[in-house]
């Protein structure tokens, strides 16, 4: 290898850049159209794998936003639901102290119902700490729901219309007037009798009255579903009463003060 | 002028050197813009064909050829003519001092091949700026570009020089550089 001929070469090539830089030769753009079919899918390819790269994370950082807002959503879903139920029994609070009785000790909600088949009884998770006492009506705003029958410090046990042992003075709503008493017939009527003279019919509602001093009056008990034939001895007149409130669905109920 | 190992006659002798110079512009195309996305200097394999060819070559028409490709990159980057060329061919006189001072196999001749390359490159590259009185390369520039673009050329010199072998021939045997 002759490096001083090496050397040469170079200078010359040197010298011959240095011209050309100096005199800014350019080539013609036609020599580089020459080469432009081969660039052109060389930047088609190269923008192709970098919108690949760029999708494939993307959707990785917009997986990782929707889990994270699935999360937030679920969260705000719960607090939602809570608020949610929290203004109905409010509202439901609201409607019975304005229809029913303004002495309401508190909303309580049903966290256990009897699993007896004949007995027709809720457990309320407000208690004696609640300033919850026996004999105190629980209703809903369609209407009365049962009694207090038993109360812990923390819990206590309602008897609903339907149970057999639930008995409650009623009359017909609008000044009807009667004056009756509704026992629960189970598993989900009452039966009530009034006197014989009483114009009761089909259809017509029935509310408490003072009767025992239990329950305010005029909160709704049910409605008459059928008569039964007065026989020639009978000296009451029986009907099937329909409750006005579904016990089985009830969530949240209001407890309100005895009379 | 040899090439060896490279068919002496009938058209692989011309078609593989044409298709290895239009794989050249692909790739070289392909990896400048995925560079430029990425906001970083792209492996020069302009620069790496010319170190090859002094490994194949007798060494003036090394350079000469190595000029010559210099010369295509000026040209497919519409810039001034002689700019690349010279720094090609720089880098290529460097190559020849590491082929004519370091045997011809192991990994540290590979880096040493590239070093050489873009060592010799970004000297003309200076000779040129002095000449010229411009701020072509600048400090900031040296700082932040050359190290880069040895990486880079470092990362794609072992895989390039199978394609170079491809098309040009392996190297030359080290009795062939006198």
């Amino acid at each position: 290898m002759n490096w001083r001929r090496l050397l040469v070469v170079y200078a010359l090539l040197l010298a011959v850049s240095m011209v050309a830089t100096r005199f800014q030769v350019v080539a013609p753009t036609a020599l580089r159209a020459t080469t432009v079919p081969i660039t052109r899918v060389s930047v088609s390819v190269a923008d192709n794998l970098r919108h690949a790269y760029d999708s494939l994370v993307h959707e990785r950082e917009l997986a990782r936003d929707n889990a994270k807002l699935r999360g937030e959503n679920d969260v705000l879903r719960q607090r939602n639901e809570f608020l949610t139920r929290e203004a109905a029994r409010l509202r439901q609070l609201d409607v019975i102290t304005r229809t029913q009785a303004p002495n309401a000790v508190g909303i309580a909600q049903v966290v256990a119902v009897s699993p007896s088949p004949l007995m027709a009884r809720l457990t309320l998770n407000l208690g004696r700490n609640a300033g919850v006492r026996v004999r105190m009506p629980v209703t809903v705003p369609g209407g009365l729901i049962g009694q207090v029958i038993d109360v812990s410090d923390s819990k206590s046990t309602v008897v609903a219309l339907v149970d057999p042992e639930s008995s409650v003075g009623v009359s017909l709503d609008g000044g009807g007037g009667g004056r009756g008493l509704a026992q629960g017939l189970p598993p989900d009527r009452m039966r009530a009798e009034f006197s014989a003279s009483v114009p009761i019919k089909v259809g017509d509602v029935l509310v408490t009255n003072s009767l025992g001093g239990v329950f305010p009056v005029g909160i709704r008990v049910g409605s008459v579903e059928k008569i039964l034939p007065l026989g020639p001895n009978d000296l009451k007149r029986v009907v099937i009463v329909k409750p006005a409130v579904d016990v089985g669905v009830v969530e949240d109920v209001t407890i309100l003060e005895g009379l | 002028m040899t090439i060896d190992r490279v068919p002496r006659r009938g058209p692989t002798r011309v078609l593989r050197p044409a298709v290895y110079v239009v794989a050249l512009i692909a790739v070289q195309g392909l990896i400048s813009r995925l560079a430029d996305a990425a906001a970083i200097a792209a492996p020069d394999l302009f620069l790496l064909t010319g170190a090859g060819l002094a490994w194949r070559l007798r060494p003036a028409w090394a350079l000469l050829a190595a000029y010559m490709i210099g010369l295509l990159q000026d040209v497919l980057g519409g810039g001034v003519l002689g700019l690349h060329a010279a720094g090609v061919a720089g880098g290529a006189l460097l190559v020849l001092a590491v082929r004519r001072y370091f045997s011809n196999s192991g990994s540290v001749q590979g880096v040493l091949t590239v070093l050489a390359a873009v060592l010799g490159e970004w000297l003309a590259f200076l000779a040129l700026t002095y000449w010229l009185r411009s701020d072509l390369v600048t400090v900031p520039l040296l700082v932040r570009t050359v190290p880069v673009v040895f990486v880079g050329t470092l990362i794609l010199a072992g895989v390039w020089e199978r394609v170079i072998t491809w098309g040009l021939g392996p190297r030359s045997s080290p009795e062939d550089l006198s």
